[in-house]
């Protein structure tokens, strides 16, 4: 589908959200950051991780974590696969919000149960072999509504479709590939052009009666060529802990304004698709009962002198045959999951605790995940 | 030391959670030690409006409104009522519309006066017609005995006179005479040695004469015309009307707080546009809500079956109680337009109301209210 029909699509879902309703965007904009668990080019497991898998090799899912796991990878072919939300308070009232008037009742329970909505999917066709792999990312879909002040309510809206086509690879720098026995260095690196449609507007909810969808949401579209970089370190020790670093979405344009990151009123995305480094400390421990994994995640930024620890997370993860199991704890995102792997079909699900708002959400969100994966 | 924007973010939690205390003690701390950021400013009329404890949705409909139109939506041009100018109600006020059109409008009036007070008797000609003709022999002259000598013939008649030039063929002039003739003339023959000038100075005048009451009665016209607007609009909104919560006195000394603090963030040049769009609208919310206030309470809503109902169940010493909401509430409204295109359109006759507005007591007089009371009565008493 074209950008241009695409952004229509959009469009008249909004249009539809709002037709029901019988005021104008500022030209300011701040924001509040939002977080989210499915980001572009995440599989269902890292989700169910809160992305926290840097360090955990050898799965099916490992190059979605980091590409310096590449060569420790040995699954080639074509895949299909989704993932996105499916359930949850915040999927029924986002729902309700685009398909159903809003109504006096909706806007009620919108404040009694949780003001933040949001909505997030993401859809990959990839090809791999021994030496690259090629994704392309039709679909990544994100839709953030805050609704505040119930006096004079206002609506809060980061919208984005994204489009990449990724060309990524990996190799070994360092050992043999013998992970159990010796020291291994390895790097990755993914090159992608991306096509990223978005909208973040804020406006009040009597704008509603008397302005057109068009009028209160502008896309705007930017294009570009951006890439990830990753180092992965393996030690033979069941103590010491291996290592990863990853520089993910260099030379971005989609960056965040600093000056809006503190605002109390608009809502702005972080680690989804400006720059960023990323630390992973972890260890995989092969077992007669299956494979258990643990990776703390942490991000940072400028050059590692300013350190995320608010979103330090804690991946877990239990593979035994077909059946894997998922746990990721955090600040800000609890979640738990499970799937069932075959060689042509893999279907799993999560629930998760979020707080995709961080601090600024005072409850938890509950919400439920699915994804499936078709390997040919 | 706390950062703006996570005090911001407390009185925003705040608000969302209902905790309008603490919004507003956040709001003024924010309001003290940032004096030029107008948002805590804003934050504040919101905690305000909060312990009005008016529940927003059931306010909603007011944007939807008839009555509200000009106030609070778009504040757009009127919409056109000629569907409704077809009753029997604005028949009987105003007329039919080909009636109306007769009367022209009141710029084409003014224009048309201008050009007549150029025009000479020499400018036209006139079409003379007797419709009503009378005539009969008085007696002139007596004899000594008194007998009848001679005798004059008498007459009565009625004429109609038109002409075909372009700026007076929408008037036409009838005038009633009574003439004597001379011995042996026919009427026909007096009629054709009649000074026609005289007749068209006659008629000249009389335009020039009948054309100001033409405007006049369409100012008139145009009055009403608002005032059956306004009437259905209000009939139309009865069932908005009838949801609309009545807050507590409490309640609204809240509202008028509010409405001054939202007003100080529009007027503040360090405002930002959407502070300034937001408080625009809330100000014509609250300035709607305070008359539809007024109204919801001064009228029986219940017995209204018809728009003279408005009227008829119109309780004055009401309306009396509630005179400064209804004060504040069209000020606030009128104050909300002068920020829109609206204003832009109708900025004489704002301006005007403005004036008039500035012009009325905070409180009414005994004798005011008396008056006022009697009107009422005096209307029901004709109509109902």
């Amino acid at each position: 589908m074209s950008k241009k029909k695409t952004t229509l699509t959009i469009s008249r879902i909004l249009k539809a959200t709002i037709a029901s309703v019988t005021f104008l965007i500022s030209s300011h904009t701040f924001s509040i950051q939002t977080t989210h668990t499915i980001r572009p080019h995440t599989s269902f497991e890292g989700s169910s991780l809160s992305n926290s898998c840097s360090t955990m090799h050898s799965q099916s899912f490992s190059t979605r974590c980091n590409m310096a796991l590449f060569p420790f990878q040995k699954n080639e072919g074509i895949s299909l696969s989704i993932v996105g939300k499916s359930d949850g308070d915040s999927i029924d009232n986002g729902r309700d919000l685009i398909f159903d008037p809003i109504t006096e009742d909706l806007l009620r329970k919108l404040f009694e149960e949780t003001n933040y909505n949001s909505f997030t999917f993401n859809s990959e066709v990839s090809f791999k072999n021994s030496l690259f792999e090629i994704t392309y990312i039709p679909y990544y879909l994100m839709a953030d509504l805050y609704l505040f002040n119930p006096v004079f309510p206002e609506i809060s809206m980061n919208l984005v479709n994204r489009e990449e086509l990724r060309l990524s690879s990996g190799f070994l720098l360092f050992g043999d590939g013998d992970l159990e026995n010796s020291t291994n260095l390895s790097m990755g690196s993914s090159l992608f052009y991306y096509s990223h449609t978005s909208a973040n507007t804020l406006f009040s909810l009597f704008d509603l009666s008397n302005t057109d969808a068009e009028e209160l949401i502008k896309f705007n579209s930017k294009y570009g060529l951006s890439g990830d970089l990753s180092l992965f370190l393996s030690v033979p020790s069941d103590i010491i802990p291996n290592f990863s670093i990853q520089y993910k979405n260099i030379a971005s344009r989609i960056n965040r304004n600093e000056k809006l990151t503190n605002s109390s009123t608009q809502l702005e995305t972080s680690y989804l698709f400006d720059d960023y480094l990323l630390l992973g400390l972890g260890k995989s421990y092969k077992t007669l009962y299956g494979r258990f994994s643990y990776n703390l995640e942490l991000p940072t930024e400028n050059y590692l002198s300013d350190v995320k620890f608010e979103h330090l997370n804690l991946g877990l993860n239990y593979t035994l045959k077909l059946l894997s199991l998922f746990m990721g704890l955090g600040q800000n995102y609890q979640t738990l999951g499970i799937s069932f792997n075959s060689d042509q079909f893999n279907v799993g699900i999560s629930y998760s605790k979020e707080k995709d708002l961080g601090d600024f959400q005072e409850n938890y969100d509950d919400s439920a995940y699915i994804g499936m994966a078709i390997n040919l | 030391m706390i950062s703006e924007s996570t005090d911001k973010q407390e009185i925003i939690s705040a608000l969302n959670n209902g905790d309008s205390v603490t919004a507003e003690e956040l709001s003024l701390r924010g309001q003290l030690e940032n004096p030029e950021d107008q948002e805590y400013t804003y934050y504040l009329a919101q905690a305000y409006s909060q312990k009005a404890k008016i529940d927003i949705y059931t306010l909603f409909p007011l944007v939807k409104m008839q009555v509200f139109d000009l106030a609070i939506s778009e504040w757009q041009q009127a919409k056109e009522y000629e569907k409704r100018q077809t009753d029997s109600m604005s028949l009987a006020l105003l007329g039919d519309n080909e009636e109306r059109a007769k009367l022209g409008t009141e710029e084409a009036l003014n224009l048309q006066l201008e050009k007549i007070k150029t025009l000479t008797v020499e400018d036209f000609t006139l079409n003379k017609e007797v419709e009503y003709l009378y005539c009969y022999n008085n007696p002139s002259t007596y004899d000594q005995e008194g007998n009848v000598t001679s005798e004059t013939e008498q007459c009565s008649y009625t004429l109609l006179l038109t002409t075909k030039h372009k700026d007076l063929k929408d008037f036409d002039l009838r005038l009633y005479k009574w003439d004597a003739l001379a011995p042996n003339q026919s009427f026909e023959q007096f009629f054709e040695a009649i000074d026609a000038n005289q007749f068209r100075r006659s008629f000249l005048d009389y335009v020039k004469n009948e054309i100001p009451k033409k405007i006049n009665k369409t100012k008139e016209n145009r009055y009403l015309q608002k005032y059956i607007k306004a009437l259905y609009s209000l009939f139309d909104s009865i069932p908005i009307l009838k949801t609309i919560p009545l807050v507590q006195e409490q309640g609204m000394d809240y509202i008028f707080k509010s409405i001054d603090t939202l007003q100080t963030v529009l007027d503040s040049q360090s405002s930002n546009e959407r502070l300034k769009n937001n408080s625009l609208r809330q100000l014509g919310l609250l300035g709607g809500y305070l008359i539809a206030y007024t109204f919801k309470s001064s009228i029986d809503m219940d017995g209204i079956q018809d728009p003279i109902d408005l009227v008829c169940k119109l309780n004055p010493a009401k309306v009396i109680e509630n005179y400064p909401f209804l004060l504040t509430g069209i000020r606030t409204t009128l104050n909300v337009t002068i920020h829109t295109d609206f204003y832009e359109k109708n900025k004489d006759n704002i301006d005007k109301a403005q004036e008039y507005l500035k012009l009325l007591p905070e409180e009414l007089t005994d004798e005011q209210k008396e008056d006022y009371i009697d009107d009422i009565e005096d209307f029901k008493s004709d109509n109902c």
